[in-house]
Protein backbone atom coordinates (compact mmCIF):
# COMPACT_ATOMS: atom_id res chain seq x y z
CA UNK A 1 0.00 0.00 0.00
CA UNK A 2 1.87 3.19 -0.94
CA UNK A 3 -0.77 5.24 1.18
CA UNK A 4 1.20 3.33 4.03
CA UNK A 5 4.95 4.59 3.06
CA UNK A 6 6.52 7.07 4.97
CA UNK A 7 7.30 10.33 3.08
CA UNK A 8 11.18 10.77 2.41
CA UNK A 9 11.30 12.90 5.80
CA UNK A 10 10.14 9.97 7.72
CA UNK A 11 6.28 11.61 8.11
CA UNK A 12 3.51 8.68 8.37
CA UNK A 13 1.27 9.44 5.65
CA UNK A 14 -0.68 6.25 6.79
CA UNK A 15 -4.73 6.98 6.66
CA UNK A 16 -5.02 7.65 10.61
CA UNK A 17 -2.08 10.06 10.11
CA UNK A 18 -3.94 11.74 7.12
CA UNK A 19 -7.57 11.67 9.28
CA UNK A 20 -4.95 13.58 12.15
CA UNK A 21 -3.69 16.48 9.99
CA UNK A 22 -6.67 16.93 8.67
CA UNK A 23 -8.36 17.94 12.18
CA UNK A 24 -5.27 19.52 13.42
CA UNK A 25 -5.68 22.19 10.15
CA UNK A 26 -8.79 22.17 11.23
CA UNK A 27 -8.09 23.08 14.71
CA UNK A 28 -5.40 25.45 13.80
CA UNK A 29 -7.31 27.31 11.04
CA UNK A 30 -10.51 27.44 13.74
CA UNK A 31 -8.48 28.80 16.25
CA UNK A 32 -6.92 31.98 14.00
CA UNK A 33 -10.12 32.53 12.36
CA UNK A 34 -11.25 33.01 16.00
CA UNK A 35 -8.46 35.78 16.53
CA UNK A 36 -8.57 37.23 13.83
CA UNK A 37 -12.46 37.72 13.73
CA UNK A 38 -12.56 38.77 17.63
CA UNK A 39 -9.56 41.57 17.14
CA UNK A 40 -10.74 42.71 13.98
CA UNK A 41 -13.41 44.64 14.82
CA UNK A 42 -11.86 47.13 17.41
CA UNK A 43 -8.09 47.90 15.94
CA UNK A 44 -7.97 50.58 18.75
CA UNK A 45 -8.48 48.21 21.52
CA UNK A 46 -6.30 45.92 19.70
CA UNK A 47 -3.37 48.80 19.17
CA UNK A 48 -3.60 49.39 23.05
CA UNK A 49 -2.89 45.78 23.55
CA UNK A 50 0.31 45.69 21.50
CA UNK A 51 1.37 48.96 23.21
CA UNK A 52 1.35 47.39 26.50
CA UNK A 53 4.23 45.10 25.27
CA UNK A 54 6.16 48.54 24.84
CA UNK A 55 8.25 46.63 21.85
CA UNK A 56 7.09 48.33 19.08
CA UNK A 57 6.45 52.11 18.86
CA UNK A 58 2.55 53.44 18.28
CA UNK A 59 1.99 53.70 14.34
CA UNK A 60 3.68 50.28 14.37
CA UNK A 61 1.94 49.20 17.32
CA UNK A 62 -1.16 50.39 14.97
CA UNK A 63 -0.29 49.13 11.90
CA UNK A 64 0.21 45.59 12.84
CA UNK A 65 -3.25 45.91 14.95
CA UNK A 66 -5.05 46.70 11.54
CA UNK A 67 -3.10 44.41 9.36
CA UNK A 68 -2.50 41.05 12.01
CA UNK A 69 -5.91 40.32 12.69
CA UNK A 70 -7.02 39.90 8.39
CA UNK A 71 -3.43 38.19 8.33
CA UNK A 72 -5.09 35.59 10.90
CA UNK A 73 -8.31 35.18 9.13
CA UNK A 74 -6.87 34.82 5.24
CA UNK A 75 -4.23 32.49 6.61
CA UNK A 76 -6.56 30.30 8.26
CA UNK A 77 -8.73 30.23 5.03
CA UNK A 78 -5.75 29.22 3.34
CA UNK A 79 -5.08 26.59 5.04
CA UNK A 80 -8.08 24.91 3.23
CA UNK A 81 -7.05 26.22 -0.44
CA UNK A 82 -4.06 23.63 -1.56
CA UNK A 83 -2.27 26.22 -3.36
CA UNK A 84 -1.26 28.47 -0.41
CA UNK A 85 -1.67 25.67 2.01
CA UNK A 86 2.27 26.15 2.50
CA UNK A 87 2.70 29.97 2.85
CA UNK A 88 -0.04 30.16 5.27
CA UNK A 89 1.05 27.61 7.55
CA UNK A 90 4.50 29.19 7.07
CA UNK A 91 2.59 32.59 8.01
CA UNK A 92 0.68 31.40 11.22
CA UNK A 93 3.81 29.75 12.61
CA UNK A 94 6.03 32.64 12.34
CA UNK A 95 3.21 34.89 13.91
CA UNK A 96 2.67 31.63 16.50
CA UNK A 97 6.54 31.85 17.37
CA UNK A 98 6.65 35.94 17.62
CA UNK A 99 3.61 35.92 19.67
CA UNK A 100 5.26 33.30 22.38
CA UNK A 101 8.69 35.10 22.28
CA UNK A 102 6.46 38.87 22.93
CA UNK A 103 4.78 36.92 25.80
CA UNK A 104 8.12 35.33 27.26
CA UNK A 105 9.77 38.81 27.03
CA UNK A 106 6.77 40.30 29.30
CA UNK A 107 6.89 37.93 31.58
CA UNK A 108 10.81 38.54 31.83
CA UNK A 109 10.03 41.76 32.27
CA UNK A 110 7.52 41.69 35.18
CA UNK A 111 4.49 43.23 32.24
CA UNK A 112 0.89 43.04 34.60
CA UNK A 113 -0.48 42.95 30.79
CA UNK A 114 -3.40 41.02 28.98
CA UNK A 115 -2.16 38.73 25.89
CA UNK A 116 -4.25 40.37 23.70
CA UNK A 117 -4.44 37.52 21.49
CA UNK A 118 -8.26 37.00 21.55
CA UNK A 119 -9.10 40.89 22.01
CA UNK A 120 -9.50 41.18 25.45
CA UNK A 121 -8.35 39.11 28.02
CA UNK A 122 -7.63 38.47 31.69
CA UNK A 123 -4.31 40.04 33.04
CA UNK A 124 -1.64 39.17 35.28
CA UNK A 125 1.40 36.86 35.27
CA UNK A 126 -0.93 33.69 35.42
CA UNK A 127 -3.42 34.36 32.69
CA UNK A 128 -0.28 36.01 30.68
CA UNK A 129 1.43 32.02 31.32
CA UNK A 130 -1.35 30.68 30.16
CA UNK A 131 -1.22 32.81 27.00
CA UNK A 132 2.30 31.96 26.59
CA UNK A 133 1.74 27.70 27.02
CA UNK A 134 -0.50 28.13 24.46
CA UNK A 135 1.36 30.08 21.93
CA UNK A 136 3.79 27.62 22.75
CA UNK A 137 1.43 24.22 21.62
CA UNK A 138 0.46 26.83 18.81
CA UNK A 139 3.58 27.24 17.49
CA UNK A 140 4.56 23.19 17.56
CA UNK A 141 1.66 22.15 15.89
CA UNK A 142 2.09 24.84 13.44
CA UNK A 143 5.57 24.38 13.05
CA UNK A 144 4.51 20.58 12.88
CA UNK A 145 2.10 20.75 10.12
CA UNK A 146 4.31 22.61 7.74
CA UNK A 147 7.18 20.49 8.02
CA UNK A 148 4.57 18.22 7.41
CA UNK A 149 3.40 19.99 4.13
CA UNK A 150 6.89 21.00 3.10
CA UNK A 151 7.88 17.23 3.10
CA UNK A 152 5.03 16.02 1.04
CA UNK A 153 4.97 18.50 -1.29
CA UNK A 154 8.99 17.39 -1.95
CA UNK A 155 7.71 13.85 -2.26
CA UNK A 156 5.18 14.83 -4.84
CA UNK A 157 7.98 16.70 -7.24
CA UNK B 1 11.29 27.46 -1.17
CA UNK B 2 10.24 29.93 -3.95
CA UNK B 3 6.60 28.83 -3.98
CA UNK B 4 6.42 29.43 -0.13
CA UNK B 5 7.54 32.72 -0.64
CA UNK B 6 5.17 33.86 -3.14
CA UNK B 7 2.44 31.80 -1.93
CA UNK B 8 3.25 34.07 1.71
CA UNK B 9 3.49 37.00 -0.33
CA UNK B 10 0.15 36.68 -2.09
CA UNK B 11 -1.52 35.73 1.76
CA UNK B 12 0.44 39.02 3.05
CA UNK B 13 -0.77 41.09 0.16
CA UNK B 14 -4.19 39.91 0.22
CA UNK B 15 -4.14 40.65 3.77
CA UNK B 16 -3.53 44.03 3.28
CA UNK B 17 -5.93 44.97 1.19
CA UNK B 18 -8.94 45.04 4.11
CA UNK B 19 -6.28 46.35 6.32
CA UNK B 20 -5.67 49.27 4.30
CA UNK B 21 -9.58 49.81 3.91
CA UNK B 22 -9.65 49.66 7.97
CA UNK B 23 -6.47 51.75 8.07
CA UNK B 24 -8.64 54.42 6.38
CA UNK B 25 -11.79 53.82 8.52
CA UNK B 26 -9.70 54.68 11.60
CA UNK B 27 -7.30 56.55 10.40
CA UNK B 28 -7.60 58.64 13.78
CA UNK B 29 -5.72 55.85 15.29
CA UNK B 30 -2.21 57.21 13.99
CA UNK B 31 -3.25 60.78 15.76
CA UNK B 32 -1.97 60.85 19.26
CA UNK B 33 -5.60 60.32 21.06
CA UNK B 34 -6.68 63.70 22.55
CA UNK B 35 -6.63 64.15 26.47
CA UNK B 36 -9.39 62.80 28.21
CA UNK B 37 -11.75 64.59 30.85
CA UNK B 38 -9.30 64.16 33.40
CA UNK B 39 -6.13 64.09 32.25
CA UNK B 40 -3.40 66.82 31.93
CA UNK B 41 -0.04 67.68 30.78
CA UNK B 42 3.22 68.84 31.77
CA UNK B 43 2.59 72.10 30.21
CA UNK B 44 -0.05 72.39 31.79
CA UNK B 45 1.12 71.88 35.35
CA UNK B 46 4.05 74.18 35.15
CA UNK B 47 1.21 76.73 34.14
CA UNK B 48 -0.86 75.93 36.91
CA UNK B 49 2.14 75.83 39.05
CA UNK B 50 2.88 79.71 37.40
CA UNK B 51 -0.52 80.93 38.20
CA UNK B 52 -0.46 79.56 41.86
CA UNK B 53 3.56 81.34 42.96
CA UNK B 54 2.11 84.37 41.28
CA UNK B 55 -1.42 84.67 42.63
CA UNK B 56 -2.46 83.61 45.87
CA UNK B 57 -6.32 83.37 44.90
CA UNK B 58 -5.80 79.68 42.22
CA UNK B 59 -5.35 76.70 43.56
CA UNK B 60 -2.33 75.09 44.82
CA UNK B 61 -0.92 71.88 42.71
CA UNK B 62 0.24 69.05 44.78
CA UNK B 63 2.23 66.82 42.15
CA UNK B 64 1.60 62.77 43.49
CA UNK B 65 4.75 59.98 42.45
CA UNK B 66 2.66 56.78 41.80
CA UNK B 67 5.43 54.91 40.75
CA UNK B 68 7.13 52.08 42.89
CA UNK B 69 8.82 54.05 45.94
CA UNK B 70 12.47 52.96 44.58
CA UNK B 71 11.74 55.22 41.51
CA UNK B 72 11.09 57.95 43.68
CA UNK B 73 13.55 57.85 45.85
CA UNK B 74 15.76 57.94 42.72
CA UNK B 75 14.28 60.88 41.36
CA UNK B 76 10.87 62.74 41.46
CA UNK B 77 9.35 65.99 40.22
CA UNK B 78 9.87 69.08 42.82
CA UNK B 79 7.51 68.68 45.60
CA UNK B 80 6.00 65.81 44.82
CA UNK B 81 4.93 63.22 46.91
CA UNK B 82 5.11 59.23 46.93
CA UNK B 83 1.57 57.40 46.85
CA UNK B 84 1.15 54.03 45.42
CA UNK B 85 -1.13 51.45 46.08
CA UNK B 86 1.86 48.71 47.56
CA UNK B 87 2.31 51.92 50.51
CA UNK B 88 -1.37 53.42 50.63
CA UNK B 89 -1.59 53.08 54.70
CA UNK B 90 1.57 54.51 55.02
CA UNK B 91 1.98 57.74 52.46
CA UNK B 92 -1.61 58.64 53.03
CA UNK B 93 -1.49 60.90 55.64
CA UNK B 94 1.43 62.51 54.59
CA UNK B 95 -1.07 63.28 51.43
CA UNK B 96 -3.99 64.40 53.69
CA UNK B 97 -1.65 66.82 55.65
CA UNK B 98 -0.34 68.56 52.71
CA UNK B 99 -3.93 68.49 51.15
CA UNK B 100 -5.12 70.32 55.10
CA UNK B 101 -2.57 73.30 54.49
CA UNK B 102 -4.67 74.73 51.57
CA UNK B 103 -8.65 75.43 51.24
CA UNK B 104 -8.07 74.92 47.18
CA UNK B 105 -5.78 72.15 45.53
CA UNK B 106 -5.10 70.61 42.34
CA UNK B 107 -4.05 67.27 42.59
CA UNK B 108 -1.80 65.55 39.76
CA UNK B 109 -0.73 62.37 39.73
CA UNK B 110 1.90 60.74 37.49
CA UNK B 111 3.38 57.61 37.32
CA UNK B 112 6.15 55.71 34.60
CA UNK B 113 4.78 56.81 31.45
CA UNK B 114 2.23 56.66 28.95
CA UNK B 115 1.59 52.83 29.33
CA UNK B 116 1.35 52.72 32.71
CA UNK B 117 -2.24 52.41 34.27
CA UNK B 118 -0.95 53.51 38.53
CA UNK B 119 -1.62 56.98 37.96
CA UNK B 120 -5.03 56.32 36.89
CA UNK B 121 -6.05 53.94 39.52
CA UNK B 122 -4.20 56.40 42.40
CA UNK B 123 -6.66 59.68 41.22
CA UNK B 124 -9.63 57.34 41.28
CA UNK B 125 -9.15 56.17 44.95
CA UNK B 126 -8.05 59.10 45.70
CA UNK B 127 -11.22 60.89 44.05
CA UNK B 128 -13.24 57.93 45.78
CA UNK B 129 -11.59 57.69 49.51
CA UNK B 130 -10.73 61.62 49.97
CA UNK B 131 -13.68 63.11 48.35
CA UNK B 132 -11.66 65.30 46.00
CA UNK B 133 -13.13 66.20 42.29
CA UNK B 134 -9.45 68.13 41.82
CA UNK B 135 -7.87 65.19 40.92
CA UNK B 136 -6.21 64.67 37.41
CA UNK B 137 -4.25 62.07 35.80
CA UNK B 138 -0.80 63.30 34.10
CA UNK B 139 -0.60 62.36 30.66
CA UNK B 140 2.68 60.88 29.55
CA UNK B 141 4.12 60.18 33.22
CA UNK B 142 7.30 61.04 34.57
CA UNK B 143 9.70 60.30 31.26
CA UNK B 144 7.07 62.92 29.10
CA UNK B 145 8.37 65.89 31.63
Amino acid sequence: MNNNNPTPAGIANTVPARITASITLLIIAGVFLYAGVSKVGDPAAFAHAIELYRVVPRTLAVITALWLPWIEIGCACAIFIRGLRGGALAILTACSVVFTAMIVSALARGLDISCGCFGDGDTGRAALLVSLVRAAILAFVCGAMFLRHAAQTAKSV
Amino acid sequence: MRPLLRQALILLVLAAIPALISGFMHRELFDDPPLAGDETTWAQVYAWQREAGTATSQPRILLIDARPSESHAASHAPGALPLNPAHWEQQLPAIIEELGRAAETRVVVYCDDALCDTSRTVAERIRRELALTNVFVLKGGWRAR
